[in-house]
């Protein structure tokens, strides 16, 4: 395997130390990512009915006759009203919901930054046993979440409909997590800390703090009335803006420059965008809530913090675009950098988008319509997804010591799903305006 | 289609007819990029039953590159 970096070429020394850092990632590195990969395809089939649903209100409410009577004889009584109930709008899009951000999401962003934090550590992975433990706890909170979500019991609280038993398993998973990610901090070789190594540390200290928060406020000691409504916004934004924007980031800010074989553009813009982004997006959660039974001021102060953002997002793209330039051509032969650099223009443009929908003028025809479909689907799947499928091509032939088979099965999956992300976005822009 | 958002003789049931179309283009998108993640799917599962390539040619690129020193995956 040729791994070429910011590391002189011909190190042996250095690249013996990269082996050895993969080679211990290996079981749970990979636990993470196959397990991602499996609610990746779950939740867009989940994502698939819920949206043909919307046209075709009643698709699938009725398993067709032959399937029904095939049901009934093999299995017991019940299961085809159970299924039929369980496939309703209402419930398989939460389960659409939680299966891509806590089943996709959440799993391939820990495995990348598990990843990135050994190698950018440059120690061994310490405490193996430790993380895949992690990762099978989290599956196992994800099978039974799904399971309560497709039974119908939701708690109906946006990006928090998991009971909190659920939420509770999760959140000891990550928490493992976040201890281990710590504990190598501590054990790391003298020398650098890269920016990636913040934004991952700043992730995993931000979303346990975030979720144990939130899930106390909505689940365990309710806050009343629309005070609820401040908290859950507070985190549903919060785990867009400081888990994965932070973990999206920190993959980009790795893979570009190491691809490429030239650093970060500029050290004090790196810094400059991560201290912007952790005092701005900590408060944007309001914005979802304009117009809604609140202060003025906390809506007020929540736009000028939607707004402020773009000052971290101009100073990152400016970072990655000045990394990139003169190196262009690499886009055209490199899987990883090519999902990678799609995943930072789409960051530029989905948080620009967002900011610009802050705004009260343009939220008045905006707000409850397509288009913000539209735009978190921009964020979490055009930008964040698209730059940790460029990590997976990346991580996964170091891991198993085997490269990819097929070109063609890679442009096949860079090109479907980037002509459709952006069919999609398009669609419900134009679609939500006129909703509006 | 577009209409003034305070025209009060736009109903509700219109503006709900006015998505549909929209919303077909949303599932077309849809199955593109379900397609996409099972191609994904099926060669990630390919790697993990050990059939990708140790025949040390170098990474799986989409083209071949300008110059063989740049070629790092």
């Amino acid at each position: 395997m040729s791994d070429q970096g910011n590391n002189m070429p011909g190190d042996a020394a250095d690249a013996l130390e990269r082996a050895q850092v993969d080679a211990s990632c290996r079981v749970p590195v990979m636990l993470f990512f196959a397990s991602a990969v499996f609610w990746l395809v779950v939740g867009t089939l989940f994502g698939l009915i819920a949206s043909y649903k919307l046209h075709n209100p009643l698709f699938i409410i009725e398993l067709s006759p032959w399937l029904s009577s095939l049901l009934e004889k093999f299995s017991p009584a019940g299961t085809v009203e159970l299924i039929n109930a369980s496939l309703t709008f209402g419930r398989i899009r939460p389960a659409h919901l939680n299966a891509v951000a806590y089943g996709w999401a959440a799993p391939v962003g820990l495995g990348v930054a598990v990843w990135l934090m050994a190698r950018l550590c440059r120690v061994p992975l310490r405490f193996p046993l430790l993380v895949s433990a992690a990762g099978v706890l989290w599956n196992i909170g994800m099978f039974v979440g799904i399971g309560v979500l497709l039974s119908g019991g939701s708690t109906s609280i946006e990006w928090l409909e998991f009971p909190p038993f659920v939420s509770f398993i999760l959140f000891l998973s990550f928490a493992l997590i976040s201890i281990w990610a710590v504990d190598m901090f501590v054990h790391r070789k003298p020398g650098h800390v890269y920016v990636s190594q913040w934004y991952i540390m700043a992730a995993l200290f931000w979303f346990p703090w975030l979720y144990g928060t939130a899930n106390m406020l909505i689940q365990l000691i309710p806050a009343q009335g629309s005070v609820q409504a401040i908290v859950n916004w507070w985190y549903g934004h919060n785990a867009l803006g400081l888990w994965f924007t932070p973990l999206g980031l920190a993959a980009a800010y790795y893979m570009i420059p190491k691809v490429i074989g030239r650093p970060v553009y500029s050290y004090y813009l790196s810094a400059f965008g991560f201290w912007a982004l952790a005092l701005f997006y900590s408060w944007n959660g309001g914005h979802h809530l304009i117009g809604g039974p609140l202060p003025a001021w906390l809506i007020t102060s929540s736009i000028v913090a939607s707004v402020m953002m773009v000052i971290p997002v101009v100073v990152t793209a400016i970072n990655h675009h000045m990394t990139m330039k003169g190196n262009f051509q690499v886009l055209r032969y490199s899987p990883t950098l090519r999902f990678v650099v799609f995943g930072a223009m789409s960051y530029t443009l989905a948080s620009l988008q967002g900011s610009s929908m802050a705004f009260r003028d343009l939220n008045t025809v905006t707000h409850f319509t397509h288009y913000t479909i539209g735009h978190s689907h921009l964020g979490l799947y055009a930008f964040y997804t698209m730059i940790m499928f460029g990590c997976i091509y990346y991580i996964v032939p170091r891991l198993l010591g085997r490269e990819w088979v097929s070109a063609r099965l890679i442009k096949i999956h860079f090109w479907t799903c980037a002509y459709g992300i952006v069919a999609m976005v398009l669609i419900l822009s134009v679609g939500g305006v006129i909703q509006g | 289609m577009l209409q003034h958002p305070e025209n009060p003789t736009n109903t509700f049931s219109n503006i709900v007819e006015a998505t549909k179309p929209w919303l077909r283009g949303r599932t077309i998108s849809g199955v593109l990029i379900l397609v996409g993640h099972l191609a994904f799917a099926y060669h990630f599962v390919l790697m993990l039953l050990k059939f990708g390539r140790a025949d040390g040619v170098g990474p799986t690129l989409l083209a071949k590159p300008e110059s063989a020193a740049e070629a790092s995956s």
